[in-house]
């Protein structure tokens, strides 16, 4: 210490015991070998510092606490509106679509974002609720799209098993089997399933039979006419034209054909087919499936009556009975001329 | 003491082509066919033709009974009938 060149610090115990810091320096200026010291307690010395970081410590012992008690309670507010989101979360998840949080977005953030969760819980249960209600149509359409096919069928089946049985040779079997068919076709794939218009299917009947001819005046109303009465009476056209075609008006090229119906307020239907310039007409020349059809089984269609007469101007039919489907008011009140072909 | 008469059957149906064929196999079996176009005309046939022992019915017809009623009607109140 006594050598020492350069000033310094030391800490040192004294002869009475005491821990002290003593600072030296060497004399710059003769007598050199001299150096000044002095010391001091280092618990004097430190008493003040350690005092201080006593109080700090407990200052940040005190502020943790406080910290602590301040987010509990802080928590204690914040909690119930979160627990009542993530029970009605989970309560929706386990299938109670009604549970809903019922908090106020005016409250407070967490009540907004459960206002927000009703709202989405809401929407979700009106999809749900539409995608229900679309599938039941569905299901109803299909449904009813099998049924019709099925009886669609049925008919086809019986119109060929009774054209098989009644009719006199294969080639007008034949005729009247692939009529029949284009008609159900024509009520399968006609836009409304449930009705049509009388004009539409006198027209579409006699097409293919007088097409380009102004032989043959249809006039009537339009009216709507039920399905299965429209394949009752274009399979009745059809039947009519074949006839005069081979054997009547059509047969000969100053024949004409007028075809009249009138509909009644209460929907009564009467359709008349009149021909005249034809050959002389004898009664009994048309038996068998012919008659069958027109007489018996298309006038059923229309739950009335229908015959065969052999006027002296020439053949007339006439169609009495009802048409089905009043839904809409159906008589227009403009008579419509058309002409067919 | 055995049937002389032919069995009387009614052929309920609305369609009248599926009906006509009906018709034509209960006559081609050896039957005498009645007709009805639906249920409510059925029983009116029924109530003034005791001679009828067999319905013979469509299902699915417009009218206040479908086929199945009409079924159950039938049984109530002409037991005999099958």
């Amino acid at each position: 210490l006594v050598n020492a060149e350069k000033e310094g610090v030391h800490e040192v115990v004294s002869q009475d015991g005491t821990v002290r810091i003593i600072g030296f320096s060497p004399a710059k200026s003769p007598p050199t070998g001299l150096y000044i010291s002095t010391g001091l307690s280092k618990d004097e010395a430190f008493a003040a510092i350690n005092r201080q970081t006593y109080v700090g410590a407990i200052s940040i012992g005190l502020g943790i606490c406080l910290a602590l008690v301040a987010a509990w309670l802080a928590g204690g507010l914040i909690r119930p509106p979160l627990d009542r989101i993530a029970s009605v979360i989970s309560d929706w998840r386990s299938g109670g679509g009604r549970a809903r949080t019922g908090l106020d977005s005016e409250k407070g953030d967490v009540e907004a974002v459960g206002a927000a969760l009703d709202d989405l819980l809401d929407e979700l249960a009106r999809r749900a609720e539409a995608t229900v209600y679309a599938e039941r149509q569905r299901d109803l359409l299909m449904h009813e799209l099998a049924h019709r096919m099925k009886n669609t069928l049925a008919i086809v089946q019986s119109i060929v098993s009774q054209t098989m049985k009644h009719s006199s040779d294969m080639d007008s079997a034949a005729e009247r089997i692939s009529s029949a068919l284009s008609s159900a076709q024509d009520i399968l794939t006609e836009t409304s399933w449930s009705a049509a218009d009388v004009v539409h299917v006198v027209e579409s009947a006699l097409h293919p039979h007088v097409d380009g001819s102004e032989r043959v005046k249809a006039l009537g109303p339009h009216a709507e006419i039920s399905a299965q009465q429209a394949l009752g009476l274009s399979l009745a056209l059809h039947e009519l034209a074949t006839n005069a075609i081979k054997y009547g008006a059509l047969s000969v090229p100053d024949g004409r054909i007028d075809i009249e119906w009138l509909v009644g307020s209460d929907r009564t239907f009467r359709f008349e087919w009149r021909e005249s310039g034809g050959p002389a007409v004898v009664p009994g020349d048309r038996k068998g499936f012919g008659s069958r059809l027109t007489e018996r089984i298309v006038p059923s269609y229309f739950g009335g009556q229908a015959g065969v007469h052999f006027d002296p101007t020439g053949l007339r039919y006439l169609l009495e009975g009802v048409l089905e489907h009043a839904n809409n008011s159906a008589v227009s009140p403009a008579t419509k001329l058309t002409n067919v072909g | 003491m055995p049937r002389t008469t032919p069995i009387v059957v009614l052929v309920v149906e609305d369609e009248p082509f599926v009906r006509m064929d009906a018709v034509d196999i209960v006559e081609e079996a050896g039957f005498i066919a009645a007709e009805a176009t639906n249920a409510d005309e059925a029983m009116r046939i029924l109530e003034t033709n005791p001679d009828i022992r067999i319905v013979f019915t469509d299902i699915d017809m417009p009218g206040s009974m479908d086929g199945i009623k009409l079924a159950f009607a039938v049984c109530d109140r002409w037991p005999p009938s099958s």
